[in-house]
C-alpha cells in the first residue's frame, strides 16, 4: 500500500452474509471481512432475516476491516452501500428500531393477495419494468400494513418508515440517519416508475401506500450521510445501489455486447443499455445507475433458484448444504448423466414468471447426480434468459460470470457449451463490492480483473438433456396453468 | 441490396461452415453469435428412426466413415464425429439430434430455422414415418421452424398434419415446377443459384418468399433481389455478412 493513496470502503449486504471490502485506487482489495446472517423460514413462502442481526453483522465487519487497516482507516475517502434488492423492512422512523423482520426478496407471502388484484390496471408492468410478482416490495409492504400491529400503530402515529432494506441500513449505519433510496433499490418495489426512478403515484394508490412512509428517491451517487462507527466515523457514504446493479460494473462500464451473469443465492443475467428498451420479452427493465452525467438501464433476467436451490435440494436429500457445495465440482465432472431438474425454487423466474411452480426431478439419480442436475438447471435457465436478452439487444460477444457460483467450472463450461459463447470468469469474484469501488473511485483507469476463459465446445449429451428439459418444462407449464403474473 | 443489415437477408446454410463442421451445433451457434436471424440445416433418420442433423445419407464426406446414417442407430452414430474438410478425425464434432438442435434454436427466439427433410430418409422410411419422427422435436419451437424439402408430398403432409410453415426446394426451372409451386402455395420457395436462368427475368411471382442458395457475392445478391429474391443462403455467414456490410445497401 502506498501511504498517499486514498481507499474506498464497500459494504455488500447479501442474502447469506454481509461483506465489507476496502479497495485501493487500482481496484485491489486491501482489507476484507464478512459475517454470515441467519435466514428464517417461518412458513411456506416466508423467508426472513432479523434486521438487528443484519445491522450487527455489518458493524462487525466494519470493526474487522478497521482493525486490519489500523491507522490507514484515515485514508478511507468514502463508502458505498449495496444490498440485496426487493427485501423490505419496516422500522420506527424516530428510534430506528425494526418493526418487522426483513422480508427477503425470496419471500412471497402475499402472493395470493397480489393475484387477486386486477392484473392490468394500472399498467404495472409498463410503469415498473417488472412483472407483478410477490417477490418485489409492494405486496410485502402492504402485508406489513395489514398484518403487523406495530406497523399499523407506527403508521397511525406518523412514525412508520418502510421500504427497501438498503434504506433501513443507511438509516442505521450513518450519523445523519437520512431516509433515502437510490433508483436501483427503489425500482424493485413495484412502486417506482422505471424510466424516471421516482415513486409512481398511480401505484402508491393501487397498493394503498402513503408516500410519506417511503424514503425519498435520489440519484445513485450523492450525499448519503457519514458512517457512524468508532474508527470509521465521518467517512461519507457516497454511493447507494443494489447488489446486482453494482456487480455489473465490477470491471468498469461493461463493453456494449457483454452480458453479465452473477450467481449467488439467485442468479441474474444483465445487459446494460443507455437507451430504455421498448420491449422486454418477459425480462425486467430497470434503472441500474443514475448520476448527474449518465443513466444506465438494464435488461435483466432472473433465476430465483441458484444457491437457494442447492440449499433446498441438499436439505431434501439429507446433505448439509456446505457439504453439498463441496461435492458439486466432482458431481459436475462425473460421467453419469444427471437427471433433469425443473427448478422452481423461490418461484420460476423470467421469462416464465410462475411464482408457485413446483420443482421436480425428471429421472432417477443418486445424491451427487441430483446436485449436478440442480446446477445444470441453473445453466439451462440462464441460457434461456441470455437468448431473450440477445433477441432484444443483439448477440453477446462474451458472458462474464461472477458471484459464488462462478467458482464452479462445470457451470461455466455448460454455459459456454449451451450458448456457443466464450465465458469469462474474473479472478476477483466479489463483483458487487468491486462495482461499488469503481463508482466511488470514478477512475477512468479502472482495470478489468484478469479473467479465465471457457471456450464453447461440442457437448451433445448436454444439448440432448437441454432439449428434453425444455420440453419437460413446456409440458409442466402447460399442465399447471399456474401463472399469476404477466410478463412485462 | 434493399437493406443495410445483412442478417435480414442472409440464411446461414448448414450453420457457419467456416467456423465449425456443417450441420453441427457449433456451426449454428457460430452463425447466431455473428447475428444470423435465419439458419438452415438438414435432417435424416437413423436406423432406429431418430432424426439427426446431417446432410448426406452416407458418412464418407463429412466423417470419413463409409456407412449410411440409415444403417446406424443413434447410439452408434454418437461415437462418430463430423469434421471440416481436411481436418483430422480427432477434430470430429458430434452429429446432433434434431431435438438438440431445436433446443439451441429455441435459445434464439427471434431466429427462423429452415429444417430440410432429406429425400433419402423419405425413400427409406416413408413420408408418414419421417413426419411422425420429426414432429415432436419441431413442436418444441412451433413458431420458429419452417419445414422444407425437395419432396412436395412430404411438406404438404407436414403442413396438413403439423400446421407448420413450409418451403419447397425446386429441382428444375420449368413449367411443371411452376404449376406445382402454385398448387402447393408454400411459404417459401428455395432454388439452387444454378437452377435459375442466367438472365434477368423475374422469378415466378406468388405468395411465397424466394430463397436462393448459395449466394456469397453482394453484387449477385443485388441482381437477384431485383428479380424477386428476398433471402440468400450462404455457408460462410460471418464472412458473407461482412462482405454485404462492406458493399453497403
Amino acid at each position: 500500500m502506498n501511504d498517499a493513496e486514498t481507499l474506498w470502503l464497500t459494504i455488500d449486504q447479501g442474502g447469506h452474509a454481509s461483506r465489507v471490502i476496502v479497495y485501493d485506487p487500482r481496484g485491489e482489495p486491501v482489507a476484507t471481512a464478512a459475517a454470515p446472517i441467519t435466514t428464517v423460514r417461518p412458513g411456506p413462502d416466508r423467508v426472513e432475516h432479523d434486521g438487528e442481526e443484519i445491522v450487527r453483522s455489518v458493524r462487525t465487519t466494519l470493526d474487522a476491516v478497521a482493525s486490519t487497516l489500523g491507522t490507514d482507516t484515515r485514508r478511507v475517502q468514502a463508502a458505498g452501500l449495496a444490498t440485496q434488492r426487493s427485501s423490505v423492512i419496516a422500522w420506527d422512523r424516530v428510534s430506528g428500531t425494526p418493526l418487522s423482520p426483513v422480508l427477503s426478496w425470496q419471500d412471497r407471502r402475499a402472493a395470493a393477495w397480489l393475484a387477486a388484484l386486477p392484473a392490468h390496471e394500472p399498467p404495472i408492468a409498463d410503469t415498473t419494468g417488472l412483472v407483478c410478482s410477490p417477490h418485489y416490495g409492494a405486496s410485502k409492504l402492504r402485508w406489513l400494513l395489514d398484518h403487523v400491529g406495530s406497523v399499523q400503530h407506527a403508521a397511525a402515529e406518523g412514525r412508520l418508515a418502510f421500504g427497501p432494506l438498503a434504506s433501513f441500513l443507511l438509516h442505521r449505519l450513518t450519523r445523519e440517519r437520512p431516509f433515502l433510496v437510490d433508483p436501483a433499490n427503489a425500482s424493485r418495489t413495484l412502486l417506482c416508475d422505471w424510466r424516471t426512478g421516482t415513486w409512481a403515484s398511480s401505484l402508491l394508490t393501487h397498493f394503498g401506500i402513503d408516500p410519506a412512509t417511503l424514503p425519498q428517491c435520489v440519484a445513485s451517487r450523492g450525499d448519503f450521510g457519514s458512517l457512524d462507527h468508532p474508527d470509521l466515523g465521518g467517512v461519507p457514504v457516497r454511493v447507494m445501489t443494489g447488489d446486482q446493479s453494482a456487480a455489473i460494473f465490477a470491471s468498469g462500464v461493461p463493453a456494449p455486447a457483454q452480458t453479465l451473469v452473477n450467481v449467488g443465492t439467485g442468479a441474474f443475467v444483465q445487459r446494460l443499455t443507455q437507451v430504455p428498451p421498448d420491449t422486454a420479452g418477459g425480462l425486467l427493465r430497470s434503472i441500474v445507475w443514475r448520476d448527474d452525467t449518465v443513466t444506465h438501464f438494464a435488461l435483466e433476467g432472473t433465476v430465483n433458484g441458484a444457491g437457494a436451490a442447492i440449499d433446498e435440494v441438499a436439505a431434501m436429500v439429507g446433505v448439509d448444504p456446505a457439504d453439498a457445495i463441496r461435492r458439486l465440482p466432482a458431481a459436475l465432472d462425473a460421467a453419469t448423466p444427471p437427471p433433469l431438474f425443473l427448478n422452481g425454487v423461490g418461484g420460476l423466474g423470467s421469462p416464465y414468471w410462475r411464482p408457485d411452480f413446483t420443482s421436480r426431478f425428471i429421472g432417477e439419480g443418486a445424491t451427487t447426480e441430483r446436485l449436478a442436475a440442480v446446477v445444470e438447471s441453473i445453466a439451462f435457465l440462464l441460457a434461456v434468459n441470455i437468448g431473450v436478452i440477445e433477441a432484444t439487444l443483439g448477440p453477446t460477444a462474451t458472458l462474464l460470470v461472477t458471484g459464488g457460483g462462478a467458482t464452479l467450472d462445470g457451470l461455466l463450461q455448460r454455459l459456454a457449451d449451451l450458448t456457443g459463447r466464450w465465458v469469462e470468469r474474473p479472478a476477483e469474484r466479489e463483483a458487487t463490492t468491486r462495482g461499488l469501488a469503481f463508482f466511488l473511485s470514478q477512475s477512468r483507469a479502472w482495470t478489468a480483473s484478469p479473467v479465465e476463459r471457457f471456450s464453447p465446445g461440442s457437448n451433445p449429451a448436454l444439448h440432448d438433456r437441454f432439449a428434453r428439459w425444455q420440453r419437460e418444462l413446456d409440458a409442466a407449464l402447460a399442465d399447471t396453468g399456474e401463472s399469476e403474473s404477466t410478463p412485462g | 441490396m434493399p437493406t443495410a443489415d445483412p442478417s435480414s437477408v442472409l440464411v446461414a446454410h448448414r450453420g457457419d461452415t467456416a467456423a465449425a463442421p456443417e450441420n453441427t451445433i457449433p456451426a449454428v451457434q457460430a452463425a447466431l453469435v455473428a447475428g444470423a436471424r435465419f439458419v438452415e440445416f438438414d435432417v435424416q433418420l437413423t436406423a432406429d428412426e431418430v432424426p439427426v442433423v446431417i446432410h448426406d445419407e452416407r458418412l464418407a464426406r463429412t466423417a470419413g466413415v463409409d456407412r449410411s446414417v440409415h444403417d446406424l442407430t443413434a447410439d452408434e452414430l454418437a461415437s462418430i464425429g463430423v469434421r471440416m474438410p481436411g481436418s483430422p478425425a480427432s477434430d470430429g464434432v458430434a452429429i446432433p439430434t434434431l431435438d438438440a438442435m431445436i433446443g439451441v434454436i429455441r435459445l434464439a427466439p427471434t431466429v427462423t430455422a429452415f429444417v430440410e427433410i432429406k429425400r433419402s430418409s423419405l425413400r427409406r422410411f416413408g413420408r408418414t414415418v419421417v413426419v411422425d419422427r420429426v414432429s415432436p422435436p419441431l413442436a418444441a419451437a412451433p413458431t420458429q421452424v419452417v419445414v422444407i424439402s425437395y419432396d412436395a408430398g412430404a411438406i404438404r403432409e407436414t403442413r396438413e398434419r403439423l400446421g407448420r410453415r413450409i418451403g419447397w426446394v425446386i429441382e428444375r426451372w420449368d413449367d411443371t415446377s411452376r404449376v406445382e409451386a402454385e398448387r402447393l402455395a408454400p411459404d417459401f420457395l428455395f432454388a439452387d443459384r444454378r437452377t435459375l436462368r442466367a438472365d434477368d427475368t423475374p422469378l415466378w411471382a406468388g405468395a411465397w418468399t424466394w430463397v436462393v442458395f448459395d449466394v456469397d457475392d453482394p453484387a449477385d445478391a443485388r441482381r437477384l433481389s431485383q428479380r424477386g429474391v428476398t433471402l440468400f443462403e450462404t455457408r460462410t455467414f460471418a464472412a458473407t455478412a461482412a462482405a454485404f456490410r462492406e458493399a453497403g445497401p
